[in-house]
């Protein structure tokens, strides 16, 4: 007989499933909304700490958005031995409160075994081992359990449980079905699987803030109970109910304590981590800040302390909500000093600007309440946080050399400055005006040149926005002080900087609104076509300008500095950026720039492909993109240089279609004097 | 002697698989649709579909060891008759009615789950394939699968 | 040699049928619950208690299959070759963990057991004309 060909290992063949990853990659690139939407609810998940809105956020996404039309989730209990349902959908009446022991069924063996378990065809299975069952059962020939009910459908064919771990604790198991035979393929498996990890750290999360509230509960019962028997005491017993008053007195302090202490001891995102001694030491990028009141000693020697105590409070609470209005966290106070950080818990885009911003909001909100001013220091940098100190008095600390400097650049910092160290200078260039500061020695560092941060670079100052020699700058730099005056007078109830500082989007309505109204005077200055011109209100134009992106706020700041947007992501951060403007316009009674504003989005979706738009659209369009395209900005790479944005325009789907007067002039507004951008010519025929 | 309780079940609704193998040991299985047993010569005639015979035709010509199962749909009972070739021959017009009766009976016994199962099935032209039974065995799974029946003891 | 379209004949929704032979020459025909697609060229079938097939191939590993498509009824004549069988390691894994979840459902814990994956290859792969 002839030797059998050598076949692979079957084992190895398995391990190594490059084709079924391959074909889940393509039908991934299909599905990829689910994913988006997965990010998403992802994301909501770990945003909330409430059981209860994990579980339904998890069961709603299963339906609406994954197409599953029976899930439920099961909690093991604290022993691992049970599984309770916690929530359900698609089953009549609901099964929450059923229970199922480890082990037992898809969903119990799925627990057990910590396995991802996908089955088509359950019933027929069931069906044929009863029948096998019921003969065994006949010979007599095995003791056997008994039948189980399990809390799903009846005839469930199709079943897809999913364990949910976190670390080595088995915290439940998220589970799908049908009564279709087959009806979860690899792809359901992995986009379950996505969810069934986020879901697993959400419940792990909540049920350990709940035990959070749970111990509040129990000192709230204890409370209650010495109440009660405090007031069934009779008057006469004093030294009895002294003891009881002094209980209850020392209960409702440990109460109060217990609260505020949590909330004053770390980040609220690491609280739950910390009462289960799990929150580790991590390595963070971030921007560390100190501040201090120049000669606050000398300012309070003559005050009484309450008086002192008083002013101190009110700043740190103004500093505060300036601080937490730029996503900053107050680690600690010392003396008149704060310590921020800028970046911690979790990282995020913009906290080096966020930092300096804070600090020249600070200056700028609170620096006057001392009559010698403040001081701020920033650095940036890698630092080691977590938990600090003796075990009942740790606080959440960073630690770190980049610590010790933004120390002392604060030190360094000239009175009623924002200084940063000189490391920061590469990152921060782009938006702020910089000043260097005198060399200093610094013991233990060397020698050290800060920088001052004068502040926001100035539209006509920056040249990547506006070239020196254009018409703008020649002509129209005076309606940028028109639109900040306006800004301040009728939109003062907008903090502009900090919706900016979300996507770095510095100064960008207040430029929109400047090219948009200097680009009317000039086309109302040139002399043709008066008419068209004159229709168009410039007040209204420059409030929607500024109003544009007003909606920012309710946006996440990671959404917004994603570099990796897909086009379906881009239109719903479209979509949910306008919905948010509307809102906002109706609250400051701004409505009438609404549809101005609506007509600009639904340019900008498709570029002006589609249809008509009235010249104040055009106006507003050509500026934003052109700001977009020139400010440099986190989600893209470097900006564009100005003749090139301006080519840009040209090449509109909109500038393709005719002649657009409002394009082919703004470039002419904007462009260095010695460049040349035509509209792109189209011959009228071929001539071979 | 084939005991009578087999016979009844062999012509009620079973599903049934006839198995042969070649020259070289290589098995081959397909359907039949209909049997007859004659239970005082423990000979059964199944009846199988053309468009699936070849192989099992040529293997009898080879050797004519033929393995005959049937099992019920539903219940899963099931029975293996084992023996060797008496004849082959087309089948009469009294038996393709047989297997027509058969395929009614067996899409009722479906009905709740798939009856299109049966009704897709080309049943003729078929061949009646008589084969005399050595053994028989219980297939039905569970406690004693594989048993060998006893035929002699059998009333 | 085992195309796409042959998966969901392989997902035991119906029941399969093999055929195997022992070396004196008897050929053996019986039920089977499922035939796992393991890969291109390899199915496998679960071995959980000893019977005439499971002899039968550890003699002569020559042995054929029908499956059955539940969706559409096509059925699938496979020729197969018995090559190795796996009392551990992923495949085992993936048949014993549904079999776990069948068995506690049925009350059959510990007594419907999976001993060993067999593991066959595939010879020859045909449609069947059964339904013209």
């Amino acid at each position: 007989m002839a030797a059998e060909p050598q076949v692979p290992s079957v084992r190895d063949q398995l391990v190594d499933n490059q084709k079924i990853i391959d074909r889940l990659n393509t039908e991934l690139a299909r599905k990829t909304d689910e994913v988006r939407i997965i990010q998403q609810i992802s994301s909501e998940i770990s945003s909330t700490l409430d059981l209860d809105r994990i579980l339904a956020i998890s069961l709603d996404a299963m339906e609406t958005v994954l197409g599953f039309r029976h899930s439920m989730i099961l909690l093991a209990s604290g022993d691992e031995r049970v599984l309770t349902v916690a929530a359900s959908r698609g089953y009549d009446g609901g099964r929450t409160g059923a229970e199922i022991p480890l082990g037992q069924g898809v969903l119990g063996v799925a627990a057990r075994r910590r396995r991802v378990v996908r089955m088509g065809n359950v019933a027929t299975q069931r069906a044929y081992l009863t029948g096998v069952r019921a003969r065994t059962e006949a010979a007599g020939q095995a003791a056997l359990e008994p039948t189980v009910e399990m809390p799903g459908l009846a005839d469930a064919q199709s079943q897809l449980a999913i364990p949910l771990v976190v670390k080595d604790r088995l915290v439940g198991v998220l589970g799908v079905e049908s009564a279709t035979a087959n009806a979860f393929d690899e792809l359901d498996e992995m986009l379950l699987s996505i969810v069934g990890n986020q879901v697993a750290t959400g419940i792990d999360n909540a049920r350990m803030h709940l035990s959070a509230i749970e111990r509040s509960r129990q000192l709230d019962a204890a409370n209650a109970e010495l109440s009660r028997l405090n007031e069934t005491l009779e008057a006469g017993v004093a030294a009895r109910t002294a003891e009881l008053s002094a209980a209850l007195d020392q209960v409702r302090r440990e109460k109060e304590l217990s609260e505020t202490l949590l909330r004053r001891m770390a980040p609220p995102e690491v609280i739950p981590l910390m009462l289960q001694d799990r929150l580790l030491a991590r390595r963070l990028d971030v921007a560390v800040m100190f501040t201090d009141v120049v000669g606050f000693t000398a300012y309070s020697s003559g005050m009484e302390p309450d008086e002192v105590f008083s002013q101190l409070n009110e700043f740190f609470g103004a500093a505060g909500e300036i601080i937490g209005r730029y996503r900053g966290y107050i680690n600690k106070t010392n003396g008149d000093g704060i310590m921020a950080l800028f970046g911690v818990p979790f990282e995020s885009a913009t906290y080096r600007t966020d930092a300096v911003l804070a600090a020249l909001a600070m200056q700028r909100e609170t620096g006057a309440q001392f009559p010698f001013g403040m001081r701020i220091g920033i650095n940036t940098g890698t630092v080691t946080a977590g938990m600090l100190g003796p075990p009942d008095k740790s606080l959440y600390d960073v630690i770190g050399d980049a610590v010790n400097l933004a120390s002392r650049v604060e030190a360094l910092c000239p009175r009623g400055g924002v200084s940063v160290s000189p490391q920061c200078e590469d990152v921060l260039k782009p938006w702020f005006q910089l000043e260097r500061l005198e060399e200093q020695e610094v013991k233990g560092v060397g020698r050290l040149t800060c920088l001052n941060v004068l502040g926001l670079k100035a539209i006509a100052e920056d040249e990547r926005r506006v070239d020196p020699t254009s018409r703008f700058a020649a002509d129209y730099l005076s309606v940028i002080e028109e639109v900040e005056a306006m800004k301040r007078e009728r939109l003062g109830v907008i903090d502009f900087i900090s919706l900016q500082a979300r996507d770095l989007a510095l100064r960008h309505n207040e430029a929109v609104a400047s090219y948009a109204v200097a680009l009317l005077r000039m086309l109302r200055a040139d002399g043709a076509d008066a008419e068209r011109w004159s229709a168009v209100d410039e007040g209204a134009l420059m409030t929607a300008a500024l109003l544009h992106d007003a909606g920012k706020h309710v946006v996440e700041p990671a959404r917004l500095n994603d570099r990796n947007l897909d086009g379906a992501g881009r239109e719903r951060l479209r979509r949910d950026l306008l919905e948010g403007t509307l809102r906002t316009l109706k609250q400051i009674d701004a409505d009438s720039a609404a549809p101005l504003i609506a007509d600009l989005y639904r340019f900008e979706a498709t570029r002006g492909a589609e249809g008509e738009f009235d010249t104040a659209v055009e106006l507003l369009a050509a500026a934003d993109i052109y700001d977009a395209l020139t400010a440099p900005k986190i989600y893209k790479g470097s900006p564009w240089r100005i003749v090139g944005a301006l080519a840009e325009l040209m090449r509109l789907p909109y500038c393709q279609s005719q002649h657009r007067p409002v394009f082919t002039a703004f470039a002419e507004l904007m462009k260095p004097s010695s460049a040349v951008i035509a509209p792109r010519a189209r011959p009228d025929f071929l001539i071979r | 002697m084939i005991p009578e309780r087999l016979v009844d079940f062999v012509h009620g609704a079973v599903l049934a698989f006839v198995g042969t193998r070649d020259a070289r040991l290589r098995p081959a299985v397909t359907w039949a649709f209909g049997a007859r047993v004659s239970a005082s010569t423990d000979e059964i005639t199944a009846f199988v579909p053309d468009v699936e015979i070849d192989r099992t035709r040529s293997n009898l010509a080879h050797n004519g060891v033929v393995a005959y199962t049937a099992v019920g749909p539903i219940s899963h009972e099931s029975y293996q008759f084992k023996g060797r070739l008496a004849g082959m021959r087309p089948t009469t017009e009294e038996e393709r009615a047989v297997q027509e009766i058969l395929r009614s009976k067996v899409g009722a016994q479906l009905a709740m789950f798939r009856p299109e199962l049966i009704t897709g099935y080309v049943l003729v032209p078929s061949t009646a394939l008589t084969f005399k039974v050595d053994q028989v065995f219980v297939q039905t799974p569970g406690p004693g699968a594989g048993r060998q029946l006893d035929l002699s003891a059998e009333p | 040699m085992l195309p796409d379209e042959i998966k969901p004949a392989m997902h035991g929704t119906i029941p399969s049928t093999i055929v195997t032979c022992s070396l004196a020459g008897i050929p053996n025909v019986t039920d089977i619950s499922q035939v796992w697609y393991v890969d291109e060229t390899h199915v496998a079938l679960s071995f959980q208690f000893f019977s005439k097939t499971h002899r039968n191939v550890r003699e002569n590993p020559f042995a054929e299959v029908i499956v059955r498509d539940a969706q559409n009824f096509q059925e699938w004549y496979l020729e197969i070759q018995f090559d190795h069988s796996e009392e551990s390691g992923p495949l085992f894994d993936a048949m014993d963990i549904e079999l776990e979840a069948i068995a506690s459902m049925t009350g059959m814990s510990g007594i419907f057991k999976l001993h060993a994956a067999d593991v066959y290859r595939v010879l020859s792969v045909r449609k069947s004309k059964s339904r013209g």
